[in-house]
């Protein structure tokens, strides 16, 4: 009769649905999977200690690269780290310019990981769809910022200049064509037969075993989990618009693709109100040219479309630059989920589970 | 060549109408440039970009190299797109020995060119130290239509390559 | 390891030069005002600490108990010192029983050229209850070579945190299963985040190791 015996696998770090350089070391019994190693660093490229060797406004290009399909929020991020540790108020305007590019950058985030997910999956008309409409927004940044993917969209204090004239006229034109755009990846996938054999009770993770593995963003929404520290601890204006938590029982593939869904369009709604509220008056407050922070530590995170992206700032009040950065990438964490996820599932659910993880490994490896 | 060399049984009027003539290593580079294969080997940040080219709106199918291939074993073209590390230089130069001749290497962005940014520890300064690069294109990341521009190049390259040159190389008496 | 705290004087040194090198940049632009901020030496602005005063401060204070060196609220985020001793993971599993479920990160931090830091090494635990919606820092300041108790077995989060700050600060834990590296290269010398180590320390050799190795293979 047949032999059982334990296969290893290799798989990455050159793989085309690793998503970067992830690399996992399977181990199989037939195909099944066993237990599971992942191999990360292999695109670690020293940004924290580089960002000890920059000054302030340097290191925000660093931050750029974390988690390159979500420039803009990493942004936030570190510049709001930097203005919780100076005391600074940021005009309203520029709060609600930086809310609406943020936005954006979620469905643009969004539309990348539906994407490659459904490419994955095998799905590849949705690839060129959802790539359609992420250049539209890709226009927008480009046309703010001059970058189309990294930004370096805020400054300390607000925004970088002023918004530019013509810009809501293309935003408007985005929030007209997205909604039916979103009808169209729903009809190809959400009652798809394939898709829903594929993601329904695949990567399965409970809401108790997500927190206590630290797992943030739509992986711990779709485990029934409400938390989304837009809402929990509103930065920005995020207080002020009407919008909601997606949230979803299912704590599978399926159940997080639906939040990931759900999320575009609660973007779009922010999106619809801050360009409509779109306040009067500066764009930036009054600070220093040159920036010196307090001697202090702080954290501070925000809803990034991966998860809870943090950072830890030590500022020693003498130099222009961060004494320490630490980056709690939203990625680096939830790729932890990876190996109970998928114990018990076929070799080739891997790519589905990795789909949904969504990871980017600029973010992972920093 | 052009001029000339009609065979026996090929009248001229027949040349004029049905035959072109032209060099054997001018029909292999054409053939060449126009169907060059990519691998996907994306590694950080230019990955997105080269994937932008490959989608909708940039559609590199137009330049014959909207195949992405998987593994290095069906593909001509390394794009090197990103940053790369000292982890993963050995991938990458195992990747390329993988890739069967004729082959060519674009080291995409700032980060593949000279490490550009990232001058820290854990970075390759520049990915022309572990493979031969044909063509640098320039950026942070590089933009689509550089890309598409920098592929360009490449096919210009590969025109110009002399098949009598590689023989040479080799040994070979042509 | 104790001699590369000896070389003290040469990253010191380092650090002069870059406050040289950056000092010029505003010069350039505008040189009379910049040369009249200079003499009066700006003096360090501290982020001032407060006492806690919340309840559920003062209760997770009074339930850790002696454990707790210093408490306080800097910055608006609540802050607890601890000591590494043989409490350490009670401390924090009392942390947990309290409501601090969801442990967000663990940092690494080098104290070498911070004043006022008690040891050369800490470690920050930033925590967020799911329950109560609320966020705080737990801190430790360990010597060069102070092994500190895993928190693996409490919350399994910690594992890439820990071999973090193992791979990039080299604080040893102990009390869990495998501690390797785990963004740089396994036969990689040293560890980078050190603040008498320079930002490209130990590139230059092991970039020669591999050209050479790969051109040997060919």
């Amino acid at each position: 009769m047949f032999k059982r015996e334990i296969v290893e696998l290799n798989m990455g770090p050159q793989h085309p649905s690793t998503h970067g350089v992830l690399r996992l070391k399977l181990k199989l019994d037939g195909e099944t999977i066993v237990d599971l190693e992942p191999e990360i660093g292999y695109l670690h490229r020293g940004v924290e200690k580089l960002a000890e060797n920059f000054n302030y406004l340097q290191a925000l290009t660093l931050t750029d690269r974390l988690d390159y399909i979500a420039a803009v929020s990493n942004n936030l991020g570190y510049i709001e780290t930097l203005e919780k540790l100076g005391g600074v108020e940021v005009p309203k305007k520029a709060q609600y310019f930086r809310v609406l590019l943020t936005e954006l950058n979620r469905i643009a985030s969004h539309l990348l990981w539906l994407a490659t997910h459904a490419l994955d999956i095998g799905a590849m008309t949705v690839f060129l769809y959802a790539f359609r409409e992420r250049e539209m927004i890709l226009d927008m940044f480009e046309m703010y910022t001059g970058g189309r993917l990294l930004t370096t969209t805020f400054r300390y204090g607000g925004l970088k200049e002023d918004i530019p004239e013509g810009f809501d006229k293309k935003v408007k034109e985005f929030i007209k064509i997205f909604p039916s755009r979103m009808e169209d990846y729903e009809d190809l996938l959400t009652e798809n037969r394939i898709w829903k054999k594929r993601t329904i009770n695949v990567g399965v993770i409970s809401a108790e075993d997500a927190i206590n593995l630290g797992l943030s963003g739509p992986i711990l929404r779709g485990s029934g989990v409400p938390y989304d520290i837009r809402k929990v601890e509103p930065y920005e204006a995020y207080g002020e618009f009407d919008w909601e938590v997606a949230v979803e029982e299912g704590c599978d593939t399926y159940a997080r693709y639906k939040v990931r869904l759900k999320e575009m369009r609660e973007s779009l709604k922010i999106v619809e109100q801050a360009l409509e509220g779109m306040p009067e008056g500066d764009f930036r407050a009054k600070v220093p040219k040159t920036l010196k922070l307090p001697k202090g530590e702080v954290y501070h995170s925000i809803e990034a479309p991966k998860g809870e992206l943090g950072y830890y700032l030590i500022s020693d009040g003498k130099g222009t630059g961060p004494y320490r950065l630490k980056v709690r990438g939203p990625s680096f964490v939830n790729l932890q989920g990876l190996k109970p996820m998928c114990k018990g599932h076929m070799v080739a659910d891997v790519v589905a589970i990795i789909g949904t993880l969504d990871v980017v490994l600029g973010e992972i490896d920093r | 060549m052009e001029e000339g060399g009609v065979g026996v049984g090929i009248t001229q009027e027949l040349v004029d109408k049905f035959l072109i003539t032209t060099r054997l290593e001018w029909v292999f580079n054409w053939a060449r440039k126009s169907s060059v294969w990519p691998m996907t080997f994306g590694l950080a940040c230019c990955a997105i970009e080269m994937m932008a080219t490959g989608a909708s709106r940039f559609d590199m199918d137009r330049f014959g190299a909207g195949i992405f291939r998987a593994t290095p074993r069906q593909s001509d073209l390394m794009i090197v797109a990103g940053t790369v590390t000292l982890k993963m230089a050995p991938v990458v130069r195992k990747v390329y020995d993988q890739m069967p001749e004729p082959k060519w290497v674009i080291s995409m962005g700032a980060c593949a060119n000279s490490g550009g940014l990232f001058d820290s520890y854990s970075t390759l300064q520049g990915v022309d130290k572990i493979v031969p690069v044909d063509v640098y294109i320039p950026g942070c990341p590089p933009r689509p239509e550089s890309l598409l521009y920098g592929f360009m190049r490449l096919q210009d390259k590969i025109m110009k390559s002399s098949l009598r040159d590689k023989y040479l190389k080799e040994g070979i008496n042509v | 390891m104790s001699e590369e705290l000896k070389k003290n004087p040469s990253p010191e040194e380092n650090k002069k030069e870059e406050v040289k090198k950056e000092a010029p940049k505003p010069e350039a632009k505008k040189a009379a005002p910049a040369a009249k901020k200079v003499p009066p030496k700006p003096q360090i602005v501290v982020a001032p600490k407060e006492e806690p005063n919340e309840d559920w401060q003062k209760k997770l204070i009074g339930e850790l108990g002696d454990s707790v060196k210093e408490a306080y609220v800097s910055v608006g985020e609540f802050n607890i010192v601890v000591e590494n001793n043989e409490n350490y993971i009670d401390t924090f599993k009392k942390i947990k029983d309290f409501g601090f479920d969801y442990l967000a990160d663990i940092s690494s931090v080098d104290y070498l050229k911070y004043e006022g830091a008690p040891k050369r090494f800490g470690l920050s635990y930033h925590f967020y209850s799911v329950k109560m919606n609320k966020r705080m820092r737990v801190k430790v300041f360990l010597d060069d070579g102070e092994k500190v108790p895993s928190v693996m077995d409490i919350w399994k989060t910690a594992d890439f945190h820990e071999r973090e700050a193992y791979d990039l600060m080299g604080i040893v834990f102990t009390g869990r299963d495998s501690l390797e590296r785990i963004l740089l290269p396994h036969d990689w010398v040293g560890h980078p985040l050190r603040k008498d180590a320079d930002k490209i320390e130990g590139r230059e050799e092991y970039t020669a190791r591999l050209v050479r190795k790969l051109r040997e293979e060919d």
